[in-house]
């Protein structure tokens, strides 16, 4: 294209190209450098990212997830150390009968396990807390292993992982004193073994 | 230097059909999506029938935007500026017209199918291979008609609009005919020939470009026609055009993988999803630069058309969405916003930012043209605008704050080690008022539509049409000298038949290196002895999970993180989906992940599950999942058994032919075992052959079969 022969924008008096497509036309400006300079720049951090990835064995999820387990686990050890942990399990349980106790266990109940023993206790899904017949042992180091490992094989799910020692002790005490020997009306029929 | 003036006509009417078609569908697309979006927290709205229930709701919601809106925005203005383009008259008006009409059918098939529970479950490709074929025979004859009329221009070069449409049409193909690969089982059943991780790698190749080929390049194209048209200013640069087309249909196709991040997708694979997804930005951008820049000296002009304003915000949200989309790549930022409701936030900036209001700009603009007047009104579209514009951050606001909110709630530990919200339904009720707010959000850009259907319709009533639009251009002359001095890429301008296979080359590269190797190396993905195939009534339950379309809430991969692999047990492993066509990695978690339901950790009784599909809220008070009453009263489909378990065995599922043989007796049995387990758990009312009793043995099954080995 010669000199004189060039168009130029008449409001920015920049130069334009002499494609015309449908009243279309291009103007002949560079890339703008911001938008160059950052193509480039990802294009670096992309390669870098790969050199991390393929050649230094970063970024990879089994190890983040093998870290993550591990400083979890270190967190709980300080934990326990610095407030005792819980020395509760299935042979140590104890009924407790504080109030506060016992309205913790409530809410428990209330939130996890209305939908298969039902609010009164009566069961459903699950089998009736009220009545004086029981499947896995009814004294409070039996309810707290059923609750802790569960009966996966009848749909008691494991509550270890929802639930702290403290929590599923306050929700078999609930059950047990609340419950005991009620015999709810409607209540589903009786379920094992006579106490 | 030109030949003989000639004297043709521009079809109008074939780009009038498409328009009023666009506009259609886009109350029809909008409409539904305001269903949806009270039926997320008012499952009541599903008043109680299967037909319009979430599962199904939802993909035709997605698809009537995505295919009838947009894809008839794309016919619309590809048939108005393709012939000005090129100076000509498109090459056949019956191929217009096959198109139009084809197209228009598919669309109601599609509706009626996706509502009566025919779907693949593959998103955004839910549709059953019928209507895959009728996709793929409409679409070559839209390419036909194109290409024809290219090679019969009247204009030696092609513009950069049309290097959009020529990458469209190749690659839209291309994706579509790999992606829906299947066998089919009966007239409105199949199954895909790749499973578990490679149906994973190939949906999402697929589903990532399906942003990127339907609705970014075409629109991309539509930006380059009628944003210069519009405010009457040059393009910006030339140059710009040339590498960030390019450059941007050879890195998008290798992004697909950062749909699949942290889930047993090999990490290779993840990897390239992540860089080429950063190398995005730019190229993006460039088409941004290229549309706003092209303002330049001509802002004033903004704040008095509607039309103008409208492309702005239009192209503003393509900015703002294709930063976002790298961001939500890196792997830290997938891990927040991946299953939770950013990501809906996010493809909402560009589905009514970007394609609504490109649209709404277009068809304003268009119609007074060819109706030889004036839009109705000025004052109207403003208010449109401004609605709009606000009903867009009132969806979108809120679902950030959901997303955040969600997974700041899964991923809290109390201080002894415990999840802090155990239940996943507090999580979910947690942002109900969120899901309020999104659709008030909603129902403002649905107004502002109202008021655009109103002044085009007014607008149309005032003008009179002009079928045949007269214009004139020089014949091109057979023989052409290059200019010294030019551009070397004008070469490849002159020549569309080099410009289509340049550009099937350039992305064919993405997808080969990705798929090729996971389809191939075996160590990609390791096998586990203890998975086996699904028993004939699982397979009939995983049939029922997929018609109803519980994927579109419900996720089945455990992603390595400790809040996951606490909450629902150990993180899925690719030789788990194996035998899974499709498979049901799910990419939303309205509800909890259902990769394990049938572990010891997370099994509930068989009643447990008849409850709650009967009312979920009786087993899950607050629950805001639908009611399946149907389930108990519609009867397993158990003739198909046979075909179904064979279908699978061609696909490398390996039952036997005694199984086979055996099936519908097979499925009998275990259907009475669970029947009988029920009825003993007090639910009297069982039914042998009903569909629950399917979906419980398949909701049971799930997460079992590694459980045999740990023994």
């Amino acid at each position: 294209m010669s000199e004189d022969k060039k168009l130029k924008d008449e409001i920015l008096g920049e130069d334009l190209l002499d494609h015309n497509y449908d009243g279309i036309m291009e103007l002949d400006n560079e890339l703008p450098p911001w938008w160059l300079y950052m193509f480039y720049g990802t294009i670096i951090a992309a390669i870098m990212y790969s050199i991390a990835f393929f050649g230094m064995g970063k970024f990879n999820q089994m190890d983040e997830y093998a870290e993550e387990i591990e400083t979890a686990a270190a967190t709980k050890a300080i934990f326990d150390e610095n407030f005792g942990g819980s020395s509760i399990n299935a042979s140590t349980a104890v009924l407790v009968t504080e109030e506060d106790k016992l309205a913790d266990g409530k809410e428990i109940y209330t939130k996890n396990c209305v939908a298969c023993h039902a609010v009164n206790g009566g069961g459903g899904v699950g089998p009736n807390l009220t009545d004086d017949y029981s499947i896995h042992g009814n004294s409070i180091n039996d309810l707290f292993k059923t609750i802790k490992f569960g009966i996966p094989e009848k749909g008691m799910i494991p509550w270890e992982s929802q639930l702290n020692p403290e929590q599923m002790q306050n929700v078999a005490s609930y059950i047990l004193t609340e419950f005991k020997n009620k015999n709810v009306e409607g209540g589903k029929e009786a379920q094992g073994d006579k106490l | 230097m030109s030949g003989q003036l000639e004297k043709f006509y521009y079809d109008n009417k074939i780009v009038k059909m498409f328009a009023y078609a666009t506009i259609f569908w886009g109350v029809i697309g909008m409409l539904v999506g305001l269903l949806v979006a009270f039926q997320i927290y008012i499952p009541a709205m599903n008043f109680n029938l299967e037909y319009t229930t979430f599962g199904r709701t939802r993909p035709l919601h997605t698809n009537a935007v995505i295919f009838a809106f947009v894809g008839n925005g794309i016919f619309t203005g590809v048939y108005y500026s393709l012939q000005r383009l090129l100076k000509t008259r498109m090459w056949s008006d019956k191929l217009s017209m096959i198109n139009f009409w084809g197209w228009q059918s598919i669309i109601v098939a599609a509706a009626v199918t996706l509502l009566m529970g025919f779907t693949t479950s593959k998103e955004y490709a839910e549709l059953e291979w019928p209507i895959d074929i009728a996709i793929t025979i409409i679409w070559v004859v839209f390419g036909w008609n194109m290409f024809a009329t290219i090679l019969k221009r009247r204009e030696r070069h092609l513009y950069v609009a049309i290097w959009f449409y020529i990458a469209t049409f190749v690659t839209v193909a291309v994706l579509h005919i790999v992606n829906s690969l299947a066998l089919p089982v009966s007239f409105m059943k199949s199954y895909p020939i790749y499973a578990g991780v490679q149906d994973a790698l190939v949906q999402w190749w697929y589903g990532h470009n399906a942003v990127a080929f339907f609705l970014t390049t075409p629109y991309l194209g539509l930006m380059y026609y009628f944003v210069p048209k519009a405010v009457k200013r040059p393009v910006y640069s030339y140059k710009l055009s040339i590498i960030h087309f390019w450059a941007l249909i050879f890195l998008y196709i290798w992004a697909g993988p950062h749909h699949l991040l942290y889930t047993s997708l090999p990490g290779w694979v993840q990897t390239l999803g992540v860089v080429f997804s950063i190398m995005l930005i730019a190229p993006s951008w460039g088409g941004m630069i290229n549309g706003l820049l092209t303002m330049r000296g001509a802002w004033d002009r903004v704040r008095d058309s509607a039309v103008l304003k409208f492309f702005v915000v239009a192209i503003t949200a393509y900015g703002m969405a294709t930063f976002e989309g790298p961001l939500l790549s890196l792997k830290s930022v997938n891990a927040i916003s991946h299953y939770t409701d950013w990501t809906i936030a996010h493809v909402h900036i560009g589905a009514l930012g970007w394609n609504g209001f490109l649209t709404f700009g277009m068809i304003y603009w268009l119609i007074p043209r060819m109706f030889k007047t004036k839009l109705y009104s000025e004052k109207l579209a403003n208010a449109h605008f401004w609605i709009g514009t606000i009903g867009i951050l009132f969806y979108a606001i809120p679902l950030y704050w959901a997303g955040f909110t969600q997974y700041l709630m899964w991923q809290e530990f109390t201080v002894d080690g415990f999840p802090a919200y155990p239940n996943f339904l507090e999580t979910v009720k947690e942002i109900v008022p969120m899901y309020a707010m999104r659709s008030f959000g909603g129902v403002l850009y649905f107004t502002g539509t109202i008021l655009f259907v109103i002044n085009i319709w007014k607008t149309v009533k005032a003008g009179s049409f002009t079928a045949n639009e007269a214009a004139e251009a020089p014949a091109l002359e057979k023989s052409y000298t290059a200019r010294a001095g030019d551009h070397w890429h004008r070469a490849i301008e002159r020549k569309p038949i080099r410009l289509l296979i340049f550009a099937l080359v350039v992305i064919l590269i993405g997808g080969a290196v990705e798929m090729v190797p996971t389809f191939l190396v075996k160590s990609n993905i390791p096998t586990i002895e203890a998975v086996k195939p699904y028993t004939p009534l699982e397979l009939q339950g995983r049939d029922i999970y997929i018609k109803e379309g519980c994927n579109n809430c419900h996720s089945q991969m455990i992603r390595p993180f400790r809040h996951e692999t606490e909450r629902y047990g150990d993180y899925t492993k690719s030789g788990e989906t194996v035998y899974n066509h499709p498979h049901l990695w799910g990419s939303k978690r309205t509800g909890p992940d259902l990769a394990r339901e049938g572990s010891k950790k997370l099994r509930k009784p068989h009643s447990w599950h008849y409850n709650h599909m009967y009312d979920p809220t009786s087993t899950s008070p607050g629950s805001i999942m639908p009611r399946y009453p149907w389930l108990l009263s519609k009867t397993i489909d158990n003739r198909s058994t046979t075909t179904k378990m064979a279908v699978m065995q061609k696909l490398g599922v390996p039952y036997t032919d005694a199984e086979i043989k055996s099936g519908k007796t097979d499925l009998e049995i275990q259907a009475e075992e669970i029947t009988a387990k029920l009825k003993e758990e007090g639910v009297k009312e069982a039914d042998a052959s009903k569909e629950i009793i399917a979906l419980i043995a398949y909701l049971q099954r799930l997460g079992t079969d590694v459980e045999k080995t740990e023994k």
